[in-house]
């Protein structure tokens, strides 16, 4: 059965993206090219981040502490959205979950199974930047071992500590034991190494620093990942009730304002009754909130660091609601693709729509790390500023890999072309305003203008695609 | 697999259950032997679709008990024991129709003869040549064809219809008929709902008759119409759940130019 299940989900998510691949011959040329060239660009990054990090490292004592927690609290993040994003038996569909499947099963070839697949392409992408970085630093390349199996734990973690608090919420007692199991693996790991910051990922910051072996440090690591991931069973298994209720679009449509107005209202309305997106904004903004509070507290004098630590898990959470913009409101075409309105106008208000509110739950949650972790506000700034290339990104990504409530692969590839896309726009754009800036283009207009792509770009890859969609 | 005939494939009792205020079931007394095949009907929001998905384990019930073939709603033994066709078959639309049906199987432990019986309702409700079309492809009718082709071909101790004749043309409701008594000459329990009084009439033996989640009447056709004093279920409904309000007047505003 579970080989039965395992396959079942593969051949849908790649029957589903041949179709996308097919009908957009140069998109999945320039995927291809773009997958082929993240490897080397990772390397580059870490040879570049390594010149940088290796002496500060052995320099300064705290450096290797929060590199080891900004990829824990990166990875933390991680986990919890995307556990708690995962559907589990609605995959099936509406027959066959009432089919006789143990819970265990389920959860490890309809949930773990594909997460399982998406973390090690991460950690392969992660592997490209950390293994320069630790050979620059006094451990040596070895020490990126820990490095990342301590993210694989912090992952597993966010992932149980999501699934446990949803089940404790609705009255699991096993849910509630995994919350206490994670509490108790920091605790552990907090006590035995006299670190409570780095708990038990302390003994990777330790080898990184060259003051203790790898070995010790993938032990330590290694068996938090191994508890964090059994912990996640547990909650999982035991979760009471469906993962994701059937989050129908309930929205009555106003007549105010025209149709384009509308939409976006429509838009904003569909996208903030998807549960499992507010799960997704919300426990990010929970992880960026409490971890900027603990970097900040630790790192006493410099609490700007928890800010940019927090406020970029809160970003990456918030890109969520972009990256399932055009997924949602391509549910309701049934509907309103039979409207006299244009759905290419309908399909860039609802883009439009998802900007706001993702600028919107940005703001709020980069205002909760702020009161934990003050920063000045060129920080507060530069963060929000970064909005425009994720987002826009993250509507060009969804609308590339529409986001589909029972599709655990697409969403994962939907986040991993965001990942993709924003580095591109970021490295490009970044270019393009050196290149304008020093042509004697105010700094101020270039950076404008360049922010302005992504939206763009985003909004207009939904609009034509709904236009393609119409018969 | 639950031996058939050896316990009752359904029995419930005092089922309740709410959404937020609105109280779906309540209390509600049901019970399924086997060979026997049983209709809910009602209006819509009556609660029969709340009902066969606290049967078949996809909700749970606030209070009560439902019981399939000796095992609790919702537990691996009971979900082994039932074939469920829902109103709106979805997911899984990149399989093909022949694929689906090896999943289900795979599913459910390979029960014996599930190829032959499969083979036979495919043939039947003309999905034989389309056995290699992708389930999201065919039509509603179609699609709802190929659920039932699994659930039936099944042949566990209860099967479980919701909507049943929806979408399905003349041809594949008289397909559905004769498989309903087919699995129940063999043994199984058939619990169904649907909204076509005219079908249950023809194939259920028993009738429970919904409204707001209770039970308004129950028995055989015959003793509706009899307890009723209608000629028709169709006027067992009316009589039970109160013809529709203000008719006059809609056609008046409808008709008006």
């Amino acid at each position: 059965m579970s080989s039965a299940l395992a396959s079942t989900v593969a051949r849908c998510a790649v029957r589903r993206a041949r179709p996308v691949l097919a009908a957009n011959p140069l998109v999945a040329l320039a995927a291809t090219l773009l997958a082929a060239a993240t490897a080397p660009l990772a390397v580059v990054a870490g040879r570049s981040l390594g010149a940088t990090l290796g002496p500060a490292v052995a320099r300064e004592d705290g450096i290797a502490a929060a590199l080891v927690l900004g990829l824990a609290l990166t990875a933390a993040a991680a986990g919890a959205l995307t556990a708690l994003a995962a559907p589990g038996t609605v995959v099936l569909g509406s027959q066959l979950r009432a089919a006789p499947i143990r819970p265990l099963e389920s959860f490890l070839w309809l949930t773990f199974a594909p997460l399982a697949l998406a973390a090690a392409a991460a950690l392969a992408v992660a592997a490209c930047v950390l293994v320069p970085v630790a050979a620059a630093a006094p451990g040596g390349a070895g020490t990126a071992a820990p490095l990342l199996l301590g993210g694989l734990a912090a992952g597993a973690l966010g992932a149980a500590v999501a699934e446990g608090l949803l089940g404790a919420v609705r009255g699991s007692a096993a849910g509630a034991v995994a919350l206490a199991g994670a509490a108790v693996v920091w605790a552990v790991g907090a006590l035995a190494l006299g670190d409570a910051l780095t708990g038990p990922l302390g003994p990777a910051a330790e080898a990184l620093r060259g003051r203790s072996g790898v070995a010790a440090a993938m032990l330590w690591t290694g068996s938090a990942a191994v508890v964090a991931a059994g912990l996640w069973a547990l909650a999982a298994v035991h979760l009471p009730g469906e993962r994701h209720s059937g989050a129908r679009v309930r929205a009555v449509l106003p007549v105010v304002g025209g149709p384009y107005l509308a939409s976006a209202l429509v838009a904003a309305k569909q996208l903030s009754r998807r549960r499992e997106l507010r799960r997704a904004v919300g426990a990010t903004t929970v992880v960026a909130v409490a971890g900027a509070a603990v970097l900040a507290r630790a790192l006493g004098g410099a609490p700007e660091a928890g800010f940019v630590l927090g406020g970029t898990a809160a970003l990456l959470g918030c890109a969520a609601v972009p990256v399932a913009s055009y997924g949602v409101e391509r549910d309701g075409a049934w509907l309103t693709d039979g409207s006299p309105v244009p759905s290419g106008r309908r399909a860039s208000a609802a883009a439009l729509a998802a900007l706001a509110l993702a600028f919107g739950l940005l703001a709020l949650s980069l205002t909760g790390v702020w009161l934990v972790a003050p920063a000045p506000l060129q920080q507060f700034g530069a963060l929000l500023g970064a909005g425009p290339v994720l987002f826009g990104a993250a509507l060009a990504a969804g609308t590339l890999l529409p986001w589909r409530t029972d599709g655990a692969v697409d969403q994962l590839a939907a986040f991993a072309a965001l990942g993709a896309l924003a580095l591109l726009l970021w490295l490009g754009l970044g270019e393009l305003v050196l290149r304008a800036t020093s042509a004697g283009v105010p700094r101020l207009a270039a950076t404008g203008a360049a922010l302005a792509v992504p939206p763009l770009l985003g909004v207009g890859a939904g609009a034509l695609a709904a236009r393609r969609r119409r018969p | 697999m639950t031996h058939l005939n050896s316990i009752e494939p359904l029995a419930a009792a005092g089922l309740r259950k709410s959404f937020g205020p609105a109280r779906a079931v309540d209390g509600l007394d049901l019970e399924v032997r086997s060979g026997s095949i049983v209709g809910l009907v009602g209006p819509n929001g009556s609660g029969k679709s709340t009902t066969l998905r606290i049967i078949v384990g996809l909700l749970a019930a606030d209070e009560g008990s439902a019981i399939i073939a000796g095992a609790p709603a919702g537990s691996l033994a009971a979900r082994a024991a039932t074939g469920y066709v829902p109103d709106e078959p979805t997911g899984l639309d990149e399989l093909s129709v022949a694929e689906f049906l090896r999943l289900v199987s795979a599913l459910y432990r390979e029960p014996p003869g599930f190829t032959a019986r499969a083979a036979a309702l495919l043939a039947a409700f003309g999905l034989e040549r389309r056995r290699d079309a992708r389930l999201g492809s065919l039509s509603h009718g179609l699609r709802r064809a190929a659920a039932m082709t699994a659930a039936f071909a099944l042949a566990p101790p209860l099967v479980v219809v919701d909507e049943a004749t929806a979408a399905l043309d003349p041809e594949a409701v008289v397909v559905l008929r004769e498989a309903l008594h087919a699995l129940a000459a063999r043994g199984s329990g058939v619990l169904l709902a649907t909204q076509d009084l005219s079908f249950a009439e023809a194939v259920c033996g028993g009738v429970s008759l919904l409204s707001r989640g209770r039970q308004l009447a129950h028995g055989s056709p015959a003793e509706l119409r009899a307890r009723f004093g209608a000629a028709t279920l169709e006027g067992v409904f009316l009589e039970a759940v109160g013809r529709p309000a203000r008719l006059e007047e809609l056609t008046d505003v409808l008709g008006a130019r």
